[in-house]
């Protein structure tokens, strides 16, 4: 995830859920009261601007308070920015505010700008614009308004205030949140508040201190000043990195499970078209493999994706009938209806929430249903674990799909002690192998065959690229991979194999020639890449990782023939490799068929690892000295 | 009457002609220059006189072999030597006495079968040109008893100049300060830098210590640098063999391992008859410093040959400890395995 999208869930968190407001312009006495009192707040924070960064948009209040009733939540929000230059008003003089139409009202709602004379412009409805929150795989019925701050100049300030009553009573009871208080900004003042009113429960868990927070029976008060700006930075899932502080009034995993799963039952529950789709897609000499990877396909492939999470659906998932009927749904629709027909041919299944922005259980310590934003069915099957994403419809069954193999995941089953943990991941989720032809020609150019073999999440990868491509644009696309992998400046052609069918490799066939490039002299050294082995492990090469990295595993099998013409004479051959490494191994064989052919057999192996940062700079020393000793160098003789 | 019919009068210059006489020293050069070659050619001329002035049945040219052969040694030799005696005795000369014979034919063979033997098993040049000492010795003693028993009969002389024909000439010009040099580098030079055997597991580094070599197999000896690099070595050490040795080289950090190694593989082609070369990289342990381990075979003179390259890094240097061994079937088999595992011992000096 860029920086610039978590920036924007950053601005977007601390659950800024509301409905119900036509115009920030205050109208009644109370809102007057209060409106001056923000105003004259503002006022003050612009007479000391000049302490202000001159160059970064600076948040320069917020404030957050939760109450908790034993039948609502109330939140009042008000929050202040900064912004010392053009360019910041042009990038980010909005503030996002996303809230649930079916629990949430919004109300006290106050915005304006000042400008560095001090002149206040409110925000009215029509600064305002409403749209559908459409994100991809979450669990919200969620809408989001986009203010744009109007009469906002460099050097001025946007104040926003509201209040956000959720109503406990309405769907699938379970809040919380989590606040982020430091942000790519630096943010000058931090406050959050949550106190228990009626004797209701609440909870929080603080990771990575950025707050001093204080609790008593009834309150939590955590504070902060000065809070450093997150540096941007490749290679990170922010979410499991920076400090937050986690409020939740569900007390237990269990109890949240309960509640969930009643919403998965009660779509479970409408399943009558499921023996006749089955019907449809199985025969009775089907394995129970063939009979899984026959029902994913259906899942995955013939129902397309397409979110309704609104009218009660946000959690709760569709009818498997309507589902199947429709032949579209979310993420829980899909799973629902994987969980339903392979219970039907008597494998168990159950669907397991999954967060895709979270690689770490450590900041998940609490129970809460906003930590996940996807859903997968997971089986058991002769003492092996599969999860299966109907979502993905270019990965087989037998793996874990590659963007989640690895994130916090919870179960939707009962269990003594239920946690959140890791989706299983591939030891090597990249696999590769190639073979290479290469027959030198007397005048000093090649022929090079080629063919490459993607299995599991590679093949799935290149799938994906190449299925909704027709010939012309996969050979197009196929070319620049060539020439990123291999070399430029030549034409190959190619033959593709297994894009339909995902449960089989992916193989590419290539046939290139190459012009004459060295000179044929009495003696001779040449020297071959290894194209696919040198291109990954440059991929691999980590620019940045301040908090370390989720290596995800790499296997690369090569073997080049390499041809030399009748009467050319092999001399000194290429060195055999054994470099053993505590990241993985490259490992390298020579032999010498004929005295005018080698064959040189590659195997690099590194397997999934979790990286802690100090171990960065070693694991790309290692990536070097593989990419180095990589080449295939050879010397010969034309006799 | 009776008619006395004399037999025909030959003319000594209608007989074959025979070998001149030599002096003892030059007949000794002329085998010893030649590494005992020149002995073929004496054991073909000696059987032709003997045939053609003593009516000795021989085939000279089957004799030319008979210096190679050690079988053909013992059961020739003895033939020649009573082909001499009975010579002798029919031209009333005085030979050798049984003794004597035996002592030169048991000497003559004993040597032969040293030199058989030290073609299987690799034995000290210096032993070797003692050997050839003897041979050219007890060979000269015998073209003495042969030149006497020429001067008995009238055949006529071939012609010399200065005790040779004139192809030995430059058999012996050539032959003599090469001996005098091979004996100097083979046998006096490393005897002298020789100290007492490096004890196993003996440490050895460089002046600067940067680099160490564990002596891992017994008889080696540290000798000067220069014994056998051109003088650019770190350190030297010499195997119980005369061609078995290691050198450790620090080389220009210019150059990356790989043209070193290629370079090395160029240079054994030039230097003996390579069959096959091959190249292995492994990690320093506890490191990511690429060490490589360049293996080249072939033979040397009709012997199997080995050199060896192991390159470390330490510091942005590339250091070699160049090894090579040559040596007779028998003892390669015998010290192969010895050799591989000292050539591999080179590494980062370690306090």
């Amino acid at each position: 995830m860029n920086s610039k999208s978590i920036q924007q869930i950053l601005l977007g968190c601390g659950a800024l859920l509301w409905t119900q407001f036509a115009s920030a312009v205050p109208v009644s006495d109370a809102e007057n009261n209060s409106a001056t009192t923000l105003t004259s707040m503002a006022q003050g924070w612009m007479a000391s601007a000049d302490e202000f960064d001159t160059e970064s948009l600076t948040k320069v209040y917020t404030d957050v308070n939760h109450t908790i009733y034993a039948n609502k939540i109330v939140t009042k929000v008000t929050k202040a920015w900064y912004y010392p230059t053009k360019a910041q008003v042009q990038e980010s003089g909005y503030e996002t505010l996303n809230y649930n139409q079916l629990s949430e009202t919004v109300t006290d709602f106050q915005a304006f700008s000042v400008t560095t004379e001090g002149r206040i412009t409110w925000v009215t409805a029509e600064n305002i614009k409403e749209i559908e929150d459409d994100r991809y795989n979450i669990f919200t019925d969620g809408k989001r308004k986009v203010i744009s701050f109007p009469g906002l100049q460099e050097k001025g300030m946007t104040v926003l205030s509201y209040t956000v009553t959720h109503d406990r009573t309405k769907g699938i009871e379970d809040w919380s949140r989590t606040h982020f208080p430091q942000q790519f900004s630096p943010v000058r003042e931090y406050r959050l508040t949550v106190s228990a009113k009626d004797g209701a429960y609440f909870d929080y868990n603080v990771f990575n201190d950025v707050l001093t927070c204080d609790r008593d029976e009834q309150t939590l008060v955590c504070s902060g000043t000065e809070l450093a700006a997150l540096k941007s930075s490749e290679n990170v899932n922010w979410l499991d990195q920076i400090g937050q502080v986690f409020v939740t009034t569900t007390p237990d995993w269990n109890g949240l499970i309960t509640r969930v799963n009643k919403g998965f039952e009660q779509a479970l529950a409408s399943q009558s078209s499921v023996a006749d789709t089955l019907d449809m897609l199985l025969t009775a000499d089907m394995s129970v493999k063939q009979k899984i990877s026959a029902i994913h396909e259906f899942t995955a492939r013939d129902i397309r994706y397409v979110s309704m999470s609104d009218n009660g659906h946000a959690i709760v998932p569709h009818a498997v009938d309507d589902t199947i009927y429709n032949r579209y749904g979310d993420c829980k629709d899909k799973t629902v209806v994987l969980v339903a027909m392979l219970n039907a041919i008597g494998v168990p299944a159950y669907p397991v929430l999954v967060a895709t922005d979270r690689e770490s259980l450590a900041p998940v310590a609490l129970p809460g249903m906003s930590y996940f934003d996807h859903a997968v069915a997971c089986f058991e099957l002769i003492g092996n674990e599969y999860c299966l994403d109907a979502t993905d419809a270019y990965s087989d069954w037998r793996y874990v799909s590659d963007w989640i193999q690895g994130h916090v995941s919870l179960p939707l089953k009962q269990a003594a002690a239920p946690a959140p943990a890791l989706l299983p991941q591939s030891t090597h989720r990249w696999l590769v192998n190639q073979i290479t032809d290469i027959h030198y020609t007397p005048g000093g150019g090649q022929t090079e065959q080629q063919t490459v073999t993607f299995s599991n999440e590679y093949a799935s990868s290149m799938r994906s690229n190449l299925a909704s491509k027709n010939t012309e644009e996969q050979n197009k696309w196929l070319t620049s991979v060539y020439e990123d992998v291999v070399a430029t400046g030549v034409s190959p052609t190619f033959e593709v194999e297994g894009i339909d069918a995902i449960g089989n490799p992916l193989i590419v066939k290539s046939n290139t020639e190459y012009e004459p490039y060295f000179d044929v002299a009495e003696e001779f050294v040449l020297t071959e890449y290894d194209a696919w082995v040198r291109y990954e492990l440059g991929l691999m090469k980590l620019s940045e990782a301040p908090f370390g990295y989720g290596f995800p595993g790499l296997n690369i099998d090569s073997t080049y023939n390499l041809f030399l013409p009748p009467g050319w004479k092999v001399r000194s051959q290429p060195a055999a490799l054994k470099l053993t490494t505590r990241f993985g191994e490259l490992t390298r064989k020579i032999r010498l068929v004929k005295p005018n052919h080698i064959e040189v057999t590659t195997t690099l192996d590194m397997p999934q690892t979790r990286l802690p940062k100090e171990d960065v700079d070693e694991f790309n020393d290692v990536i070097d000295v593989f990419v180095e000793e990589s080449s295939i160098y050879f010397n010969g003789v034309v006799e | 009457m009776t008619d006395t019919v004399l037999p025909p009068v030959t003319e000594p210059e209608s007989l074959p002609a025979l070998k001149p006489g030599r002096h003892i020293a030059l007949e000794f050069l002329l085998h010893f220059c030649t590494f005992g070659i020149y002995t073929c050619f004496w054991c073909v001329t000696a059987t032709r006189d003997l045939k053609r002035a003593f009516n000795k049945e021989f085939t000279p040219l089957a004799w030319f072999l008979v210096p190679l052969v050690f079988l053909a040694q013992v059961f020739m030799l003895p033939r020649l030597m009573s082909a001499i005696e009975e010579a002798e005795q029919a031209q009333n000369l005085k030979g050798w006495s049984d003794w004597t014979n035996r002592l030169w034919l048991i000497l003559t063979c004993g040597i032969g079968l040293f030199f058989a033997i030290t073609s299987k098993i690799d034995i000290s040049v210096g032993w070797v040109l003692f050997g050839l000492l003897l041979w050219a010795g007890c060979f000269a003693l015998l073209n003495k008893r042969m030149d006497s028993l020429r001067d008995a009969v009238a055949n006529p002389r071939r012609r010399y100049f200065g005790g040779y024909a004139w192809w030995h000439w430059p058999f012996v010009v050539l032959g003599v300060p090469f001996m005098v040099f091979l004996s100097y580098n083979m046998v006096l030079t490393p005897f002298l830098a020789k100290v007492a055997p490096l004890a196993t597991n003996t440490v050895i580094t460089d002046e600067q210590q940067t680099i160490q070599l564990s002596v891992v197999e017994s008889g080696w000896h540290k000798v000067e640098i220069g014994t056998f690099s051109d003088g650019s070595g770190l350190f030297e050490i010499a195997g119980p063999l005369d061609f078995q040795y290691f050198i450790a080289f620090d080389h220009d950090p210019d150059y990356s391992l790989t043209d070193l190694a290629q370079w090395r593989i160029g240079q054994n082609y030039e230097d003996f008859n390579v069959k096959s070369c091959s190249e292995n990289r492994t990690l320093t342990a506890g490191t990511l410093q690429v060490e490589s381990f360049v293996t080249c075979k072939g033979t040397s003179m009709g012997d199997p040959t080995i050199a060896t390259h192991h390159f470390i890094r330490v510091d942005d240097h590339i250091y070699e400890l160049y090894g090579y061994l040559s040596t007779t079937k028998l003892t390669y088999k015998e010290q192969e395995a010895g050799f591989l595992r000292q050539a591999q011992g080179l590494k980062r000096y370690e306090q």
